[in-house]
């Protein structure tokens, strides 16, 4: 009896507040624009009796724009809450506003057979947006226990895929984060964030969890529902400390699930973990880690990838190309390791979109400048220092990033005997770099950079040498599918000797080269399957191969010039990136190289099938400026493929062609700042190589050790080789003095990386070999008969340990192990008299090899406090290069003194060199 | 420019490298390779060609002289001048006054059968040397060549020279050990004044290709350390003067760099240089020198120790003195270290005064011979040039 009274109440009561709701059905008008919720609740407050009940928490994020003559309020909150999570619920005149649920006023549908009116805001169930992507604030999801909803909300989740998209940055800087990865594991996909920190994925509608990695970045996941195409930005948290874990590769399933094979990824605070001879991070040292990577010797200039010269690696510096990588011959590289973010190494699949060097893109990234607070850091060691600052310009939306290094070595110098007192040797660089938000959809990054070295001794001759480059980049997004990078740029690179320490000879001598990029790149995400690259790119170069000039008035030198030569080299190319099954996914590209040799010129027309020598030149050729002289076209092609096996173990398999038409003179063992570079022209063809790849690739232990086994075969035509007595420098006609040689290279390439845990670190063996051969008919003399001889930087057997192992937040220990068979040498096998002296007679080239190479560094890293408030953070690194003080061969040789011959070895870095360094941020 | 790159780079080394001596077992065959090494001088001096052989690279002596060939000149009209053989490998002929219109060649027959034949060459004649003049830097003397060619003709030029200087044994003695005893010494035993000479080992090389005129300035022939006993007394330098044709200059450029300036990270790799000689009897066998023609022209100076601004010249010889032996006639003629030459006598024999035949007490002074021996370093015989 008293449950039917109650009953009774309560019928009588909701009857009463359905009624009151129809009294209430008064029309009200107002304008709103961007409107708060407070803003909106007052002035419907005040035009009606209703009273409102929200929790302003919730909506704070909401905005109404709207305009209303004479409505009712259902249809003002139905317009204003339209396609948002927000609900509304009336009862007589008291409304309730919430978030995600709507309130019912009545009691559940057939409790009592009684409806209402109550409505829901969102029934709707259109996907379509009508709303202008503009207007619409992209979530910024930054916890991880959030459920983020993505889309257009619908109560049902329609099946099929949908889209999301956005950006992943650092929490704290807004810096894009380049390389991370997203990984889903209800669909076993992966993703990873372009240059920009821009990502792309499609999902099946519906919840997910994302796995999210970065570089020096906290792992984290956030929950999703896809309800639709939508995007999501999410920001990452640093890893506070900064001990960081040695990783070759952004994310952990990468290894086994990216189809790209040969690519390696290095973030700086890898790099800074491995000792280095002064004890400042080497961006290039730590590429010779690298299965696949020699050098001929410490302290040289450039590198050698899986059997390639050292001047067929493309190095970009955000897209720079520079020159020269390093300083003071190469005993540092000339890029600041406070401001590299990380590098990238590619020696076998090498995206479409580069082209024009035959081994290896190495591709370095520097930081973009912190959007929200200035920063900087400050480095001391023994003969360079360096600094940088950091800020935004505008907050959020414009940051700049400086960064400065100099050498005070002239002290070391100076401690020399009375001979070489009055030398001195300097360097510097500078990096500037400056990023713009115009919106969401538009941003726009300038980078500079200049470096300079100069060296003197003994006030006679003085060298110096500059790389000087600019590039302005555009980068737009057409829509959740389309995007661009317009970018272009000046890139010199120039050197100089001169001397006036005899008036009559005083000289000046100059080479520089000048080109200007320009680069366009798509990418559209076609479907979930296809992913596709396209773009333009063109270098137009002006090389001014030598300018040998008197100084002063009582100089005889002859003014002597070489003429300067022009080309344009543009590619066209196209990619695919296709994910076939699951299991099976092709990377395809095509590139069309077109090179154009460009006047002004007067081109030698040498005798067909006779050796290019003075006396078979038939006649020359007179260009104008402008005019094509020679064209070469040349397709290349670029594919790979991933096979899954299992869910961590995939097969790969590559092939590439290459095409290279810009070539360094040099006939000495290393890289020297004085060689000079020559563009394919009708006389010398372009370099061609492609190489064929293959690689089974296995994680284990939740995807904390990564193995992997490559092997390849690669072959390599018209590299250039000279002749004997070769002139290279100031010479009106090289193609004379070079000879065309073909070589060939294969290798096998083990890899074992752990990438998580108090110890990490990575082991590799590289077995390989690299042969060349002169079988050119036209060359005159032909190098060991024509027979296949081993390259200079050939070196079978390579073995490498990187590893660090940390014992509590603030120290941890690096140690670093090199061994490698010694470089082939050319050794005399006779020897005789003439001239006053002993003379040797050499064997046929590289037929003996010098002792074998082993290194060992170690390094202790000493960490301030962790507390993340205080004015300034400080680090040491204290450490021993060459541990065991090996004196390794550099080069060895034969020399007369005396009249006598004597062979000498060479080694540098030949006892343990202590260092020390000392970092502070701010 | 890539000297002046090695001696930076070696500055470093200096500072982090090191350097030590390296001799791996190569190859224990011997190639037996001839060498070919002279000037076919169409002036008025004699044409002397050197014929040798190579060795390995592990043995101590260098020399192996080709003896018994059969060495000729030739010119393009069919003429041959016979050459004599003089012994040690060396084959010359007289004064042989050729006209520079003609080209020469070289054609050796050896002993073993073997024929050799160079390419005609262009004879180029030396323009004559302005001056050798010498500068003082703190430690040394530095001896320059200038010359130049009215013509422009010449353009690559190459150098070699002849130092002697005069040197006074530190220990003057008028005595020496002869034939079993110590008499006074006659001009042909004089050990105390030597003339002591030296030739350049080094590839010395110019070119003026690159210059508007054929000028050679201040060319750096030498350095004459003040540490060395060279500047001592009186000092000679002859510097002799070959005109080369481009040819011939980059056979030299590339002998130099393979042996003198080899090491350094930024020097070329060994490559061979391409000789103007061939085995026609076996064109793959490999033979080494470079046949050139023409005359050479030559020039003397000399520097006294008054033109050196510095008061230590020369070793330092503090370390030279005279020690004695006194001795008894009947248990030896004179002391052991005298009869087996391990040092020599300053003075004659002093016999002790008061004391019988027969215990008499001899006492005899000596020195080290390189204190008192100067013909163990140079000739005391005085060089005709010499003045």
């Amino acid at each position: 009896m008293r449950k039917f009274y109650l009953l009774c109440f309560c019928y009588l009561f909701f009857m009463q507040m359905a009624s009151g709701q129809q009294t209430n059905n008064k029309l009200i008008s107002g304008n709103f624009q961007q409107a708060t919720i407070a803003q909106f609740v007052n002035g419907v407050e005040s035009k009606s009796s209703y009273h409102f009940y929200y929790d302003s928490k919730s909506f704070d994020s909401l905005r109404i724009t709207l305009q209303v003559n004479d409505k009712p309020l259902e249809t003002i909150l139905d317009m204003a809450f339209k396609n948002t999570e927000y609900h509304y619920a009336i009862s007589q005149n008291l409304v309730f506003l919430t978030k995600g649920r709507q309130i019912k006023t009545d009691l559940a549908e057939g409790y009592l057979e009684t409806t209402t009116t109550a409505v829901a805001a969102n029934q709707t169930t259109t996907v379509a947006d009508y709303t202008d992507e503009r207007d619409k604030k992209v979530p910024e999801a930054t916890t991880e226990n959030k459920l983020y909803e993505i889309g257009i909300k619908t109560n049902e989740i329609k099946p099929g895929s949908s889209r999301l998209s956005g950006y992943i940055r650092n929490i704290k800087s807004g810096e894009a984060i380049v390389g991370a990865s997203i990984y889903v594991a209800s669909t076993k996909t992966g993703i990873a964030t372009d240059q920009f920190g821009y990502f792309t994925i499609i999902l099946p509608r519906g919840r997910h969890v994302l796995n999210i990695r970065g570089l020096g970045m906290r792992d984290t996941r956030r929950q999703i529902i896809l309800y639709s195409d939508g995007r999501l930005n999410i920001e990452l948290q640093e890893q506070v400390n900064s001990l960081k874990e040695v990783k070759i590769s952004a994310d952990k399933v990468a290894n086994v699930r990216s189809a790209e094979m040969g690519v390696s990824r290095l973030n700086i605070s890898s790099i800074k973990q491995i000792p280095a001879a002064f004890g400042e991070a080497d961006v290039l040292k730590v590429v010779l880690t690298l299965p696949g990577v020699t050098s001929v010797g410490e302290a040289t200039t450039g590198f050698n990838v899986r059997g390639g010269a050292a001047d067929e690696n493309l190095i970009l510096l955000d897209g720079a190309t520079i020159y020269n990588p390093a300083h003071f011959f190469g005993f540092f590289a000339a890029f600041n390791p406070d401001i590299v973010k990380n590098i990238e190494l590619y020696k076998s699949s090498i995206p479409e979109k580069y082209g024009g060097r035959l081994s290896s893109v190495l591709e370095i990234t520097n930081r973009e400048g912190n959007k929200k607070i200035f920063t900087g850091s400050a480095g001391i060691g023994l003969l360079t220092s360096r600094l940088n600052i950091e800020g935004p310009i505008v907050k959020d939306k414009t940051s700049f990033i400086l960064g400065a290094r100099t050498t005070y070595s002239d002290w070391l110098l100076h401690l020399l005997p009375e001979a070489y007192k009055h030398s001195s040797a300097s360097f510097n660089d500078v990096n500037l770099g400056i990023s713009h938000q115009i919106n969401d959809k538009n941003n726009i990054y300038l980078t500079g950079y200049l470096s300079n070295d100069k060296f003197k001794l003994n006030s006679d001759t003085a060298y110096s040498y500059s790389n000087k480059s600019l590039v302005l980049k555009w980068k737009h997004n057409f829509n959740n599918k389309l995007y661009s990078v317009i970018s272009g740029g000046i890139d010199k690179y120039q050197y100089d000797i001169n001397s006036t320490a005899n008036p009559v000879n005083a000289f000046d001598l100059g080479f520089n080269i000048n080109q200007t990029n320009f680069r366009a790149d798509f990418t559209y995400y076609l479907s979930n399957k296809h992913t596709i690259d396209f773009g333009v790119n063109s270098i137009l170069y002006n090389v001014n191969p030598g300018k040998f000039e008197p100084t002063g008035a009582q100089s005889l030198v002859l003014p002597q010039v070489i003429a300067p030569e022009h080309a344009l080299e543009s590619g066209l190319y196209l990619g695919d990136k296709y994910d076939v099954s699951s299991k099976l996914t092709i990377n395809a590209g095509v590139r069309l190289n077109v090179y154009n040799y460009l006047g002004a010129q007067v081109v030698d027309n040498y005798a067909p099938n006779l050796p290019r020598e003075p006396v078979n030149v038939i006649d020359s050729t007179s260009y104008k400026s402008g005019q094509i002289i020679k064209t070469y076209i040349s397709p290349d092609i670029r594919i790979s493929a991933r096979y899954l096996l299992n869910d961590d173990l995939s097969l790969k398999a590559g092939y590439n062609t290459l095409h290279q038409y810009i070539h360094l003179l040099s006939n000495t063992t290393s890289i020297s700042p004085t060689d000079v570079y020559k563009l394919s022209d009708s006389n010398i063809k372009p370099e061609h190589g492609d190489q064929v790849s293959l690689g089974i690739f296995k994680n284990a232990k939740q995807n904390t050790l990564e193995m992997s086994v490559e092997v390849y075969y690669k072959r390599i035509r018209d590299y250039l080789d000279y002749k004997s007595g070769a002139v290279l420098l100031l010479n009106q006609h090289v193609e004379q003095d070079v000879i065309n040689t073909q070589g060939k290279a294969y290798g096998a390439e083990f890899l074992l990386k752990k990438t998580a845990g108090k110890l990490n670190g990575w082991v590799s063996y590289t077995y390989s070999r690299t042969f060349l051969k002169q079988d050119d008919p036209n060359a005159g003399e032909l190098i060991n008969g024509g027979a296949y001889y081993p390259a200079n930087y050939d070196k079978p057997n390579a073995f490498n340990f990187t590893g660090n192992y940390k014992f509590s937040h603030r120290y941890s220990v690096s140690l670093d192990v090199a061994y490698s068979t010694g470089r082939p040498i050319t050794l005399p096998i006779a020897k005789y008299y003439y001239g006053g002296s002993e003379r040797v007679f050499y064997s046929d080239r590289n037929q003996y090899r010098i002792p074998d190479y082993f290194r060992s560094d170690f390094s202790l890293n000493i960490e301030g406090n962790h507390r993340i408030h205080q004015l300034t953070h400080n680090s040491w690194t204290i450490g021993v290069y060459n541990l065991t003080g090996r004196q390794n061969a550099y080069s060895t040789f034969f020399t007369e003194q005396s009249g006598v011959i004597s062979g000498y070895k060479l080694s540098i870095f030949a006892s343990p060199i202590p260092f020390i360094n000392y970092n502070i941020r701010f | 420019m890539t000297k002046n790159y090695s001696c930076l780079f070696s500055l470093l080394t200096l500072i982090i490298g090191c350097k030590k001596p390296y001799n791996p077992v190569v190859t224990a065959t011997n190639y037996n390779y001839l060498v070919i090494e002279g000037l076919i001088n169409t002036g008025q001096d004699s044409t002397i060609i050197k014929l040798s052989r190579t060795v390995t690279v592990d043995v101590q002596t260098t020399l192996n002289p080709e003896l018994s060939a059969r060495v000729s000149v030739e010119n393009n009209q069919g003429n041959v001048y016979l050459l004599k053989e003089m012994g040690k490998g060396l084959y010359a002929i007289p004064a042989l006054n050729l006209d520079t219109l003609h080209k020469y060649r070289l054609r050796v027959k050896t002993s073993d059968g073997k024929e050799y034949l160079s390419d005609f060459v262009k004879a180029k004649d030396s323009p004559p040397i302005d001056s050798i003049q010498h500068q003082f830097t703190g430690t040394a003397e530095n001896i320059f060549s200038y010359t130049h060619d009215p013509t422009n003709n010449t353009r690559y030029y190459r150098w070699e020279f002849q130092e002697t200087y005069l040197y006074y044994s530190p220990i003057q003695t008028q005595f020496v050990y002869k034939n079993g005893s110590i008499i006074p010494e006659t001009p042909d035993d004089e050990i105390n004044v030597c003339y002591i000479s030296d030739n350049s080992s080094d590839i010395i090389l110019n070119s003026t290709a690159k210059l508007k005129q054929d000028v050679i300035d201040k060319n750096p022939i030498t350095q004459v350390s003040v540490t060395l006993d060279k500047l001592r007394v009186r000092y000679s330098i002859s510097v002799k003067q070959y005109a080369l044709t481009p040819d011939a200059y980059n056979y030299y450029q590339s002998l130099k760099k393979n042996t003198e300036t080899l090491g350094s990270i930024f020097d070329a790799l060994p490559s061979g240089a391409t000789t103007n000689i061939h085995c026609i009897t076996n064109p793959t066998e490999p033979v080494l020198g470079y046949v050139t023609a023409g005359t050479i022209s030559q020039r003397r100076i000399f520097i006294d120790r008054a033109e050196i601004p510095v008061s230590n010249v020369g070793v330092d010889y503090s370390y030279c003195g005279t020690a004695y032996e006194s001795y008894k006639v009947q248990e030896y003629p004179l002391p052991y270290n005298i009869i087996q030459g391990d040092v020599t006598p300053t003075d004659s024999v002093i016999k002790a005064a008061g004391k019988t035949r027969k215990d008499s007490v001899f006492t005899v002074y000596y020195a080290d011979p390189g204190c008192t021996n100067c013909t163990l370093k140079g000739s005391n015989k005085k060089p005709l040039f010499w003045k």
